[in-house]
């Protein structure tokens, strides 16, 4: 059953209930992905999937079913269930079909499709690599290639007909050295045509561990390398997002227009970001989607709203509006701090002496978006008079991220993004803060 | 679900190329979740499920697909998209379907379908209002409740053909204290592989919603745990999470086969003091990781990790049994037919041990007392791990002293084995969701209260 046949059909099944208003969501999704393990293929996964998410007005709120099943009786459970939850929820009975929008214009990339025989081919040229960078690349080193692509169509009752696709491709590289008894691993991802893909830095990355030394408990200045940034991103969006706030679990509660941060950080939310495979014109109530600065040199320019936050604080929505395939909640796009003009070398040599986090790892157990609090585990290298000196292990860094966004005294031009996910990816540069507590020996 | 028909032509379909074994999957799972928030039902949501994964080997190489189209001719392109990636001289045949039925040691007595959203809505309702009553510093809560049906079929060339029903429940409560400027978090979230008669005698909807406002509180009254390495004692149930990831994961087949283990070749040599036993346990009853059977079809086991010290075993599933020439150990999980099934946990646990908590606790001049711990994550290849402490306590001349807040534990996973030096006497369970290269999974972590000798404690 095509998107226009399943729409059709839902119609008649919603107007025997006597429903009106509704929303259809269909995301398709296809992936394939090649796994590489010593010199061989250790598995090649592919997938295609079909996801319904029909949202039904009734009495002022939306009701919420989603299904795989795309046979008739399918189609009327979904509706059934759909009604019935409307019937049960509690909230204002303020919810609302939203009429059609401007859109920015926005594609893109197309990659042709990818042949298995060329995903294999990518992944085993990046664990040859991996093996002939150093003589200490063991087993349990492994490289896997993959691309996916998602389609969403969306439609509702007010004529709205929407339709974006995004296409991933990228390989991962893990890598696992070992020199004696000292076992280092690191990782590496990068996205892009596939063919064009290179610097895989994970082993690099591995074997500069080697002799890591645990520092000594005290206070520290840090810089943060954009990977542990892109993390401490990830897990406080939800701190931006006005629903929080309203709910009182963020702390930027009533802080627009106020100083948030240091001036050094400006941060974007940016559904156009040039660099972007995943950019996107609207959002899951279909309501364009709109380039905006989160913090501005330091001030707190807006939280992201969908439209009943944004209702509820009497603005406008942002275009941040996440849900296609579930209730309403709030996304971020690309969503990133902003770099500056000065080079790595230049941020160490302000930075001084202090320590270069590298890695920090168990962020959704270590950090707590609704207190701010973080005490993560970390790797990083000893900085002297701006030089990366020995590397070093098992400490944990730990503060408030609140606090921290006060704290941070510059950030360099070094702007990078993580792995995207459908719509949202992270991005940031490195960044240095001052006076962060380390737990070492 | 998918006619025996349908299903042995795919299995004939994937071995076509050559593979020396198939596998089909298929499944269809209904969930339902509330959510409540500021004291209003905020989200209900019915999510159907139902798709085909295919797998098939050739040695140690396996291609896999899955679709969520179960018409014939979706399933038979699946089929022939996992034989296109394998291609052999010398082709296997199937051998022909025998039906088997394994017994379920866990009773369903209220099958979550056949209950409306108030039944569910009820429930919940009186945790979030005990949370909410708890105290006045507590501004908000989260609550949720999830229950999920999901009915699999797996079949394969060796001739399998197996199904199975799956009934879970689950209630979540997240409380947040403040004082103004301060805020603090508290939660507590049991469930069972049971139906909804779950909250009739085992969990009591109030004392959950209680529990997560009190941790709250505590934590909201605590100051900054200091950093240091010092004795921890961690205190029995969800403190299991500790050998769930310092050391569970490192004892799947899925690190170990691929030589991305610190316990590689170590069975048969003390990893552990005498006291440490330490045991997967798919087959209790109406647990919450409890399974009949796992994902590829093998009945769920017992399995003893570590005994008395000692590395006794692996948990196997059937395609990394190849790789290892060991028999799969009925650990083979998968989130859902999209993901591939490897070696995952299910009721993972430390057996109780000859201490008392008391002695434990008294034992220390200095040191931490972790009463809950939150969520953590490892480096199997290193052992590298890193866990949050949800209620902690320094204690100081053996007597349990002041909270605190913020404090982690970081450390290896062999390295805090082998610093296990108390093991207590009760036993108790906690529930979790596990996430790993097969998805997200419900498992038990457990273990009587233990002392570790030392450790560094990460705070501020």
């Amino acid at each position: 059953m095509d998107k226009l046949s399943i729409k059709s059909s839902l119609e008649k099944l919603l107007a025997q209930q006597g429903i009106k208003d509704y929303e259809i969501h269909i995301m398709g999704s296809d992936s394939q992905e090649c796994d590489i393990f010593q010199s061989d293929v250790k598995s090649f996964s592919s997938s295609t999937s079909l996801d319904l998410c029909l949202k039904v007005l009734v009495d002022g709120r939306f009701g919420t079913a989603n299904t795989q099943d795309f046979s008739m009786g399918g189609l009327e459970e979904l509706a059934r269930k759909a009604v019935d939850n409307a019937k049960s929820l509690e909230t204002e009975a303020e919810d609302t079909v939203l009429e059609a929008g401007v859109y920015q214009a926005c594609s893109n990339p197309v990659y042709p499709a990818l042949a298995s025989e060329q995903l294999r081919a990518k992944a085993l040229e990046i664990q040859k690599s991996a093996y002939d960078a150093d003589p200490r690349v063991i087993d349990g080193t492994e490289t896997e290639a993959l691309s996916v692509r998602y389609d969403i169509f969306m439609s509702n009752s007010k004529g709205v007909s929407l339709q974006g696709n995004t296409c991933l491709e990228g390989a991962f590289l893990s890598a696992v050295a070992k020199d004696g008894d000292d076992v280092q691993t690191a990782y590496c991802f990068r996205s892009g045509q596939l063919s064009e893909l290179r610097d895989f830095d994970a082993v690099e990355k591995a074997v500069s561990c080697f002799g890591a030394v645990v520092p000594a408990s005290g206070v520290y200045d840090i810089v943060f390398d954009t990977s542990c940034m892109r993390d401490f991103l990830s897990t406080f969006a939800s701190v931006f997002y006005a629903k929080n706030a309203q709910l009182g679990l963020s702390l930027m509660a009533g802080k627009e227009g106020q100083a948030v941060s240091s001036q050094a950080v400006t941060l974007m939310d940016d559904p156009f970001e040039a660099t972007s495979t995943i950019k996107i014109s609207f959002d899951a109530e279909g309501c364009p989607t709109r380039t905006k600065a989160v913090i501005e040199d330091g001030v707190l320019k807006t939280l992201l709203y969908n439209s009943q936050t944004a209702r509820k604080a009497k603005t406008q929505s942002t275009g941040n509006a996440s849900g296609h395939m579930g209730p309403v909640g709030t996304t971020h796009y690309s969503f990133f701090i902003k770099p500056s003009s000065i080079s790595k070398d230049d941020l160490l040599a302000k930075l001084g002496n202090g320590i270069y986090v590298s890695y920090m790892k168990g962020f959704h157990a270590g950090a707590d978006a609704s207190t701010g609090d973080f005490s993560i585990e970390s790797l990083g290298f000893e900085v002297k008079d701006g030089k990366l000196g020995s590397s070093l292990k098992s400490f944990t860094v730990s503060g408030n991220f609140y606090e921290m966004l006060m704290k941070v005294e510059a950030v360099d031009d070094r702007l990078e993004f993580g792995i995207p996910s459908v719509f949202t990816r992270v991005g940031s540069p490195d960044l240095l803060v001052r006076g962060l507590s380390v737990a070492g020996k | 679900m998918l006619t025996r028909r349908i299903i042995e032509a795919a299995l004939s379909a994937a071995m076509s190329t050559g593979a020396d074994f198939a596998e089909v999957f298929v499944e269809d799972t209904c969930a339902k979740s509330v959510v409540m928030m500021d004291k209003k039902v905020e989200r209900l949501v019915d999510s159907a499920q139902s798709g085909i994964g295919i797998r098939a080997f050739l040695g140690t190489r396996y291609t896999h697909a899955s679709t969520s189209d179960l018409s014939e001719r979706g399933v038979l392109e699946c089929a022939m998209r996992v034989a296109g990636l394998i291609a052999s001289a010398s082709p296997f045949a199937c051998k022909p379907l025998r039906e088997r039925i394994f017994p379920s040691a866990h009773e369903v007595r209220i099958v979550p379908s056949s209950a409306d959203n108030k039944a569910r809505i009820d429930i919940l309702r009186r945790a979030y209002d005990a949370a909410f009553a708890y105290d006045k510093a507590i501004i908000q809560v989260t609550g949720s409740f999830m229950d999920s049906d999901r009915r699999i079929q797996i079949a394969n060339s060796d001739g399998l053909f197996a199904t199975d029903r799956q009934v879970r429940c689950r209630i979540a409560v997240s409380a947040v204290s403040s004082d103004g400027h301060v805020n603090q978090n508290g939660f507590s979230g049991p469930g069972a592989r049971r139906g909804l008669e779950l909250f009739e005698s085992q969990i009591v909807p109030e004392q959950v919603g209680k529990e997560a406002a009190r941790i709250a509180m505590v934590n909201l009254k605590a100051g900054y745990c200091p950093a240091a390495v010092m004795p921890v004692a961690i205190d029995n149930g969800f403190g299991g999470v500790i050998f769930h990831e310092a050391c569970g994961h490192s004892l799947e087949a899925t690190q170990v086969a691929y030589n991305s283990s610190e316990f590689c070749g170590k069975i048969g040599k003390r990893v552990a003091c005498d006291k440490v036993t330490a045991i997967d346990d798919g087959t209790l009853a109406n647990e919450w990781g409890s399974i009949d059977i796992d994902d590829e079809g093998h009945p769920g086991q017992r399995n003893v990790l570590i005994e008395n010290g000692i590395l006794k075993g692996y948990m196997i599933d059937g395609f990394n049994s190849r790789r290892m020439g060991m028999p799969a150990t009925g650990n083979s999980r998968r989130q859902d037919y999209t993901f591939c099934p490897t070696s995952r946990m299910t009721n993972t646990f430390i057996a109780p041990g000859p201490d008392e908590d008391k002695d434990i606790i008294a034992s220390m001049e200095y040191g931490l007392y972790a009463a809950k711990m939150g969520g953590g994550s490892v480096n199997p290849a290193t052992g590298a791990f890193n866990f949050a402490v949800l209620e902690g306590y320094l204690v100081r001349n053996g007597k349990i002293a002041e909270p605190v807040r913020g404090a982690s534990l970081v450390g290896t996973g062999s390295g805090v084995l082998a610093k296990i030096d108390m093991v207590g006497k009760s036993l108790a369970h906690g529930q979790g969701m596990c996430g790993s290269s097969s998805g997200s999974l419900p498992v038990n972590v457990g273990q009587p209260m233990i002392r570790v000798s030392d450790i560094t404690v990460g705070g501020r």
